[in-house]
């Protein structure tokens, strides 16, 4: 924020959030949805949240009762849904990251106002993910089995060469480092809310999540240098859960999973749907709980240009498998992408190629990147597209088989489907209490991107004048 | 710190004038003149040793000049401030690309020698090279060549030459224009760079197949790209041409790219040959076998270690990217592995034993001296900064913190 | 002199950051060292003011990622090629590729939780009983506290420093 007569402002003015706020404001602003009754507005999403969640519960019941025979899987298609599920929920997460610390590497100031937000999306979308493979097992109880412990057979270890195991390290370190990430950046919000509180219940809860921070700047220097080492390591850790992720496949001589360009296809597909369901999310979040002056056009719209970007990404992908796998003169690679664009799967394949490349190309338009409605319908089409191309992958290269004789189709039962939904309402159910008990967006980071000012508002100086 | 900035472009301190010191131009043009005489001599001797050395070359050099108008069109397109000061030396490195141009004139000479899917007898007796015929042949190389290298010489001209223009206007519509090149640029480059991946080094193993083959070139690009352009700023501070312009924060941020860059190829390299290892098919693994034995591994090893490893530990930490001395021995030890990685792709392919000799250093020198004349007689001729780009105050000013 | 027995400190209250940069700046200049202020947000420049060291927390980091990934690698090598070596898909006991992934992971996890937990020791977190010095320094104000312990720490002095520099309320604070 230069203050002199400088053309940059006026070519791409940043999307900070409105110059005209204080820093008391700020705190007012982001504080209220947590300090007053919620809404009707609330109650009803939450509501909502809760009968999808009740049919995850129900299905969650009837699986682990019965088995996972109560899903649509046969012997050619070992991996439907499940793995869908999982890959689409991880996927979500990464967009999160992604704000969070590779847009904090960059300087991206914007991010500021929906970091914390797609911080919470990520940690809730790797706990929705988590549930499938561990549902998958069959017997959920027997999980810790993944992890290697000394144990009293043999000591038998687990397999260390299988991507699976990769998997249970990768979800799990992404995890707990974006647990920890979230919370460090929290701390000096709570302490803020912890210093409003009206009642004493409200000060000591808040007041132990907040450890006792007191905002000195001897404190904030190591702070700070704290935050900048996390998002340092938060981002190769991303670039690689989404890479082990595609490893599952990858490593396998399986046509439509064997091929070397899936690490980084996947994700960028996984910034891709990301950054679609934050966008879904933060167009219905800002008007509900009234945060428009934070999170502006502007950062929506410069979220259309990521989507778009990426999309592209994705793209790139789908067409150089096709070329390899003409180029390669395989006959089993060529018969799989033939038949994915051509096969019983078709229509999967066309939802996901017309979601995911053709529809997003409308934010080429800045008429289109700064429509609310717009923006919001292709983010829907988006997240279903991105949900579609995990299941071509999976259920597609799966279902024809070396032989023909395994040549099979997948139909979901109401298990497969009920889970699905459920999955839903885990994720919101979890968003919209985060929405309640913590402060959705980072004060004191916004804090620290407004002008210098004196209280009343008057403004006196930039950061830049006097670093 | 805690400096004030400034306060208009009109402040700001004038760059230098470049005027390449006799005895560096003497010595490239004492290497064009050895990269020449080592040629003609290798190409009597072994032509086609001649022939993919010159590949070699070619292809290091063109990406180097190319990554000068692909990041030029991601500064555009991204709105970035703190790389203003230091574009107009990346769009110097791109006016290397008409040289190279030429370069791949001559490179059709030798298409004969280089490709085995030309000897139009062989594709035939071979499946899968006539299955690829449609796309592997002559003609059609040439034609995609061709329009590669327009797409990125044109675009690369029209970058600078608005750029220059602004030098005079200090017209904001020129930027707008800009950014618009360069999200038109941006996909096109992508596409043709994984072509010309494919076709210029991937095919000199026509039955191998990569999907990731385009992205890892392209990591390589700027791998060596981002090495050289801090390379010539430290050269340029060192005459004192940037004082005021490009400060310790800038060389921080370019030391954070050839970090990062440093991660990300290992990945992309790391994601290729685990897969195909793991899969174990031969169609894939026999391009990794031949780069294993015969004195190979000590190339794959040398890779590992000298591209990845010892950069990694060398540019770890904030100190070793504001040293100047430092990041340029770490800079040329970076491009010296950028060689030994290209050259570990194509040369497996010709010559079943390891082999380092006078063919190899004269040839790649040749090319080294040819950039370097092309790429200082931009500078010498240019303002070394666009001193009336509307993001420049903001990109002077730049501060990490 | 009586009053600085059960004295802590005093505080200077600002409400503007550019005050309190200046202030800590000729906080420093007077040859003070132990005093801190207290903010809702980083402020950029005043740890410079102050004369704070960088941090030497990267190199937590660093080490804590060595041994992680250093760990992480024997694990494997040594579950799955010592103690019960099984053939699996005939690849190599000890198969380096395929170990890369879990020894990447634990290099981040490591090193991550060491960070934090460096982070927890240095602030002295958590510290739930001490407390806050004034509510509004989460929210809009700036204090800069200088402690009894301070160099040649003298209450009046302190006060009238604080005063001229433009504090908005200058207080004692107590034990």
């Amino acid at each position: 924020m230069k203050h002199n007569t400088n053309a940059a402002e006026y070519l791409e003015p940043e999307p900070h959030p409105a110059d005209s706020l204080t820093y008391d404001q700020v705190t007012r602003d982001v504080c209220a949805p947590l300090e007053r009754v919620p809404g009707r507005g609330w109650w009803m999403a939450f509501s909502g949240a809760l009968g999808l969640l009740t049919i995850g519960l129900i299905s969650i019941y009837k699986l682990v009762t019965t088995g996972i025979g109560v899903w649509g899987l046969n012997n050619t298609i070992g991996w439907a849904y499940d793995i869908t599920n999982f890959v689409f929920w991880i996927g979500i997460g990464h967009a999160g990251t992604l704000i969070s610390a590779i847009l904090f590497l960059f300087r991206q100031k914007w991010r500021t106002a929906i970091n914390r937000s797609a911080e919470a999306m990520t940690i809730f979308a790797v706990m929705t993910a988590g549930l499938f493979p561990l549902l998958h097992t069959g017997r959920p109880w027997l999980a810790f089995w993944l992890f290697p412990y000394p144990n009293t057979r043999g000591s038998l270890w687990v397999n260390f060469r299988s991507p699976l195991l990769w998997d249970v390290f990768a979800v799990s370190t992404y995890f707990t480092i974006s647990a920890v990430f979230w919370y460090i950046g929290l701390i000096p919000d709570i302490a803020t809310v912890r210093d409003r509180a009206r009642n004493k219940i409200r000060r000591v809860i808040y007041g132990a999540l907040s450890m006792g921070w007191t905002g000195s700047m001897r404190n904030w220097m190591h702070y700070e240098m704290v935050y900048l080492i996390l998002a340092g390591l938060s981002t190769p850790l991303v670039l690689s859960v989404h890479s082990i992720v595609s490893f599952d496949f990858a490593v396998s001589v399986i046509p439509g999973w064997h091929t070397t360009i899936f690490p980084p296809y996947f994700v960028a597909g996984a910034i891709f749907s990301g950054f679609a369901m934050v966008m879904t999310l933060l167009i219905i979040v800002r008007k509900v709980v009234h945060l428009e002056e934070y999170i502006t056009v502007r950062h929506l719209e410069n979220m259309c240009k990521i989507i778009m970007a990426t999309g592209l990404m994705v793209g790139y992908a789908y067409a150089s498998e096709f070329f390899i796998a003409w180029y390669s003169g395989s006959p089993y690679e060529q018969f799989t992408f033939v038949n994915r664009a051509f096969g019983p799967y078709a229509w999967a394949y066309w939802t996901m190629v017309s979601c995911n490349v053709f529809i997003p190309q409308v934010f080429w338009f800045k008429k289109m990147r700064t429509n609310l409605t717009i923006m919001f319908i292709i983010s829907i089409f988006v997240n279903i597209g991105m949900w579609f191309e995990r299941f071509v992958i999976i259920v597609t290269s799966l279902h024809r088989g070396f032989l023909p004789s395994e040549w099979s189709y997948f139909t979901p039962t109401i298990w497969d489907i009920g889970l699905l939904i459920g999955s839903f309402g885990i994720f919101f159910t979890l968003f919209l209490l985060f929405t309640r008990v913590l402060p959705m967006i980072a004060m004191a980071e916004i804090k620290s991107i407004l002008p210098f000012k004196r209280k009343g508002g008057v403004e006196y100086g930039t950061h830049e004048d006097v670093v | 710190m805690s400096h004030h900035g400034y306060h208009s472009l009109a402040d700001l301190p004038k760059p230098g004038h470049f005027h390449l010191p006799k005895t560096a131009k003497h010595i490239f043009i004492a290497c064009v003149a050895i990269g020449v005489v080592s040629f003609a001599g290798a190409l009597f001797q072994d032509a086609t040793r001649a022939w993919y050395n010159y590949l070699i070359g070619y292809f290091y050099w063109m990406s180097i000049a190319l990554f000068g108008a692909f990041i030029t069109a991601i500064h555009h397109a991204t709105g970035s401030q703190w790389s203003t000061p230091v574009r107009r030396l990346a769009e110097g490195m791109s006016s290397f690309l008409p040289v190279a141009a030429v370069l791949l004139l001559g490179l059709f000479l030798g298409l004969h020698h280089l490709y085995e899917w030309t000897h139009v007898e062989e594709v035939a007796k071979d499946v899968l090279l006539s299955g690829k015929s449609a796309y592997l042949n002559t003609p059609f190389f040439i034609i995609r060549s061709l329009v590669g290298m327009a797409i990125w010489a044109g675009f690369a001209h029209y970058f600078t030459t608005k750029s220059l223009e602004q030098d005079q206007s200090g017209a904001i519509s020129i930027t707008k224009g800009l950014i618009k090149a360069s999200v038109i640029f941006l996909p096109l480059f992508a596409l043709s760079f994984t072509m010309a991946s494919f076709d210029d080094i991937m095919s000199v193993e026509p039955h191998f197949f990569s999907t990731i083959f385009g992205v890892y070139q392209f990591s390589s690009l700027f791998y060596s790209g981002v090495t050289t352009l801090t390379i010539i700023v430290i050269l340029m501070q060192k005459q004192g041409l940037l004082k005021g312009l490009v400060t310790e924060h800038h060389m921080h941020d370019l030391g954070k790219w050839m970090f990062a860059f440093t991660v990300f190829w290992a990945y992309i390299a790391f994601s290729q040959y685990m897969l195909i290892w793991y899969a174990n098919l031969p169609e894939e693994t026999f391009y990794f076998i031949k780069r294993q034995e015969n004195g190979w591994q000590y190339w794959a090893l040398s890779l590992a270690i000298l591209k990845f490893i010892v950069p990694f530990f060398l540019l770890i930490g904030k100190w070793a990217k504001v040293i100047p001395n430092y990041l340029l021995s770490v800079g040329v030890l970076m491009l010296v592995a950028n060689w030994i990685d290209l050259y570990w792709q194509v040369a497996p392919a010709y010559s079943e034993f390891a082999r380092l000799g006078w063919q190899e250093l004269g040839i790649f020198v040749g090319f080294l001296g040819l950039f370097g004349l092309t790429v200082s007689r931009f500078y010498s001729r240019h303002p070394l900064v666009p001193m009336k780009d509307p993001y420049l105050l903001d990109g002077v000013n730049h501060n990490q913190f | 002199m009586s009053s600085n027995l059960n004295t802590k400190g005093v505080i200077g209250i600002f409400d503007d950051p550019e005050t309190v940069i200046s202030a800590a700046q000729k906080a420093r200049k007077n040859g003070w060292r132990k005093f801190d202020v207290y903010t809702p947000f980083p402020v950029h420049g005043l740890s410079e003011a102050i004369g704070i060291p960088r941090s030497k927390i990267p190199w937590v980091t660093f080490l804590a990622g060595l041994a992680g990934g250093s760990f992480g690698f024997m694990l494997q090598a040594w579950t799955s090629a010592v103690d019960w070596p099984i053939n699996i898909g005939g690849k190599p006991f000890v198969s380096w590729p395929a170990f890369i992934p879990v020894t990447f992971e634990l290099t981040i996890l490591i090193a991550g939780l060491s960070t934090a937990a460096a982070l927890f020791v240095t602030c002295g977190l958590p510290k739930l009983n001490e407390k806050p010095m004034a509510l509004s320094l989460t929210d809009d104000e700036f204090g800069l506290f200088v402690p009894a312990t301070e160099v040649g720490f003298n209450r009046d002095a302190v006060t009238q420093f604080l005063k001229e520099a433009n504090a908005n309320e200058v207080r004692d604070v107590q034990e």
